[in-house]
């Protein structure tokens, strides 16, 4: 072995840091995310899980089951890495309802509902859906507009499939009519679900009206959740919604807003397909968000990102960071989540590990998302060691090691042949942006189902001209400039500066054309803007420079320089990793 | 209590949580192939004896999909229903025993669970209600 590439491996891998340009302590402090706080929550719900506690709502005469006490340690650990509590308590809900807990159970008391217990585990008062935000989808909206549309939609008409006048004194809210097929065959499904389409299609509306395309799980979640402030939550329904001591009015509303938003009426688990029925999930989820507080953006975000394990993923709002698109690591908690959802249905670790291997080929950059998986479950051990963690090492762990060893041999390769750093690295960007072009056409073609023949980068640099500050100039996120070529059925398409330029113009003009065969490059484009969230590429080729006698200082700097695109912007880590390349290279004696 | 097959099926589904009734009765199929395959002959008459309708039609109907197993039944469900863990074929087998207790009496559940092997004893064991709804354990 030769002792640069020895040195270049070890310095690239000694801290997970030093593969991306995110900022994992920032992480740490709830400051837009607190995805650690997830990654470290859930380990503590799978240690919990292997100590034989029980993970059910149930309705036994006691004031705390083992439910409550996880959930005070989730929520605890949660609001350690950073999570304002609300945010602690939702995200802690959507954790153990993956781990297995049950949404609701029992009538009138005990009256368990996991939103509330986590809730109240984190001390804070309960919300209403109207203060709920959305995710962040560059704008975002809350559940104000559901709420506003149900309340407007109630004064309008008699929403009720009777005139409630009629009710005889005395039976308002007793079992005369909760209990009864008035109830339960007529009031809550009928006008749950009339209120439930109302309040989606507001959500959509309020999306769309806003520049946004729709999230249709949330307009969904969002939708159903105001119509069980207003319907009664728990009740059981008539045989035609659903059997007894099975289905309750949330899956009946949910299965209305489904349907108002065409979601598809069965989601599947990444890596496993299991299935599930869409219409309970979104009832289930709906009650949660009812119950558990006000959570902020940045709240709903990570909510959002542990229902990234339905494989559907992104095209219907579940989540974001579990593929294709290789986003910013402050996304991804889609691993911990599968994990702890596989080993609550009593997956072992030898189970899991493969599955987890398997979630990496939802993405247009498999080896990086291998790569970006494993430094994250490196970090989050700092903050708590766990079975999950455990798993998701050994299943990146080889991924990661013959990713980054591949490009400290050919590194090494290449440099030992004469070639300059500047030269090396630009041939490996370039390199990079081709194997996001492949990726993303052939998987595009499938996805539009057209023949998308090729995507050609023609230029992909910083500087498009929108912004004349240094900063634009130097880093490509902050002001890109690309010409792109695509050759979608047959038919070419050529865009110059298609950010600054091409794209606001045909969007503004309404060219549904135009935009309709952007469909074709956007995600490619999309990940060449979120590169640097694994910066393996830039950091072996500056490490190997650094190993092979480079000032490291100025070996960071070069590769910051040329490998512009794939780095995206400012790498703090890439000066430490070309320092301790150097470093050990000094040590070796062999 | 005699129930139709429909009838049976829609309550497979509800118990497992499937999104389709066609995969009710994919379980119990599987279930009972590797009933067949791991039980003695003889037990495996006695639980045919056993089985009410609309089960026993099913049970009589299902193939033997495989000569000789290897290992306890949950092990082949797993690979011959292409399970990704082997709890969720615990779980095949729990969904299927559940459905089935639900329409026999106390003896005769009480005969098919002494006739199966221990690792699925104690799954007949554990399901005794594996319904959804936290309440409904309480119930039932």
């Amino acid at each position: 072995m030769e002792r640069e590439i020895t040195a270049t491996f070890r310095a690239a891998t000694a801290k997970p840091d030093y593969l991306t340009t995110e900022k994992f302590d920032a992480m740490l402090g709830g400051w837009g995310v607190f995805n650690l706080g997830v990654w470290a929550a859930a380990n503590v719900i799978a240690k919990e899980i292997q100590k034989g506690k029980k993970l059910k709502l149930e309705v036994t005469n006691e004031a705390y089951t083992d439910v409550d006490e996880i959930a005070k340690k989730a929520v605890k650990k949660l609001m350690e890495c950073g999570a304002d509590p609300a945010n602690a308590a939702l995200s802690a809900a959507a954790l153990l309802y993956w781990a297995g807990v049950n949404v609701q159970c029992g009538i009138p008391c005990p009256n368990r509902k996991l939103g509330a217990v986590t809730r109240m585990a984190a001390g804070i008062p309960s919300g209403r859906v109207s203060s709920i935000p959305t995710e962040k989808l560059n704008n975002k909206v809350s559940g104000f507009a559901a709420t506003l549309a149900i309340y407007q939609a109630l004064e309008k008409e008699h929403l009720a499939p009777y005139d409630s006048k009629l009710l005889p004194l005395g039976i308002g809210g007793s079992p005369f009519v909760g209990h009864t097929s008035i109830g339960e065959d007529h009031l809550f499904p009928k006008l749950g679900q009339k209120l439930a389409r109302i309040g989606t299609r507001a959500m959509m509306k309020a999306y769309e009206s806003a520049g946004m395309k729709p999230c249709r799980w949330m307009s969904a979640l969002l939708g159903t959740a105001a119509t069980l402030e207003i319907i009664h939550p728990d009740a059981y329904v008539g045989e035609e919604y659903g059997q007894f001591l099975i289905t309750r009015t949330p899956e009946v509303v949910a299965t209305a807003a489904v349907e108002e938003t065409g979601m598809p009426e069965v989601v599947h688990i990444r890596g496993t397909n299991e299935e599930l029925k869409t219409a309970r999930l979104v009832g289930d989820v709906a009650l949660i968000l009812k119950d558990s507080g006000t959570p902020t953006v940045v709240g709903m975000i990570m909510f959002n990102e542990i229902f990234s394990i339905i494989k559907e993923g992104a095209a219907v709002g579940f989540g974001r960071a579990g593929g294709p698109l290789l986003l910013p690591l402050n996304h991804w908690v889609t691993a911990p989540s599968l994990a702890l959802y596989l080993l609550g249905k009593g997956a072992t670790e030898e189970e899991i590990i493969p599955i987890i291997r398997e979630s990496a080929n939802g993405f247009f950059q498999k080896e990086d998302a291998t790569v970006a998986t494993n430094i994250l479950a490196r970090r989050a051990e700092f903050v708590e060691r766990g079975p999950l963690t455990e798993a998701i090492i050994r299943a990146t762990e080889p991924g990661m090691t013959n990713a980054i060893s591949k490009r400290t041999v050919y590194a090494y390769q290449q440099m030992k042949s004469g070639k300059t750093l500047a030269e090396l690295l630009d041939n490996v960007q370039r390199k990079h942006i081709e194997t996001i072009a492949v990726a993303v056409a052939a998987a595009m073609s499938k996805t539009l189902n057209k023949d998308i023949e090729y995507i050609k980068f023609k230029t992909v640099r910083p500087g498009a001209g929108r912004r004349t500050h240094k900063f634009a100039q130097r880093h490509f996120a902050f002001d890109a400039y690309i010409d792109v070529e695509v050759k979608v059925d047959g038919r070419v398409y050529e865009w110059e500066n298609l950010l600054a330029k091409a794209a606001p113009e045909a969007l503004l003009k309404g060219d549904k054309e135009t935009m309709d065969a952007l469909a074709a490059v956007g995600m490619a484009v999309t990940e060449l803007l979120n590169s640097g969230a694994c910066s393996m590429d830039v950091v072996v080729c500056a490490c190997m420079a650094a190993a092979m006698g480079m000032d490291p200082k100025e070996a960071a700097e070069k590769a910051a320089e040329v490998g512009n695109v794939i780095i995206a912007m400012p790498s703090l880590s890439l000066k430490k990793a070309t320092q301790l390349a150097s470093d050990i290279m000094k040590g070796l004696d062999f | 209590m005699v129930i139709s097959k429909e009838d049976h099926l829609r309550r497979v589904t509800v118990l497992g949580q499937y999104c389709y009734p066609e995969r009710a009765e994919e379980t119990i199929r599987l279930v009972f192939s590797c009933l067949k395959c791991v039980l003695p002959v003889e037990a495996s008459g006695r639980i045919l004896e056993l089985l009410p309708e609309p089960v026993r039609s099913i049970w009589e109907s299902t193939t033997l999909r495989r000569e000789i197993a290897d290992g306890d039944g949950v092990t082949l469900a797993k690979e011959m229903g292409g399970y990704p863990y082997k709890a969720a074929a615990e779980k095949a087998f729990e969904v299927v025993f559940a459905s089935i207790r639900e329409i026999m009496d106390d003896v005769k559940i009480r005969e098919i669970m002494d006739l199966l092997p221990s690792p699925l004893e104690i799954l007949f064991v554990r399901s005794k209600s594996c319904a959804l709804d936290g309440s409904a354990e309480d119930f039932l």
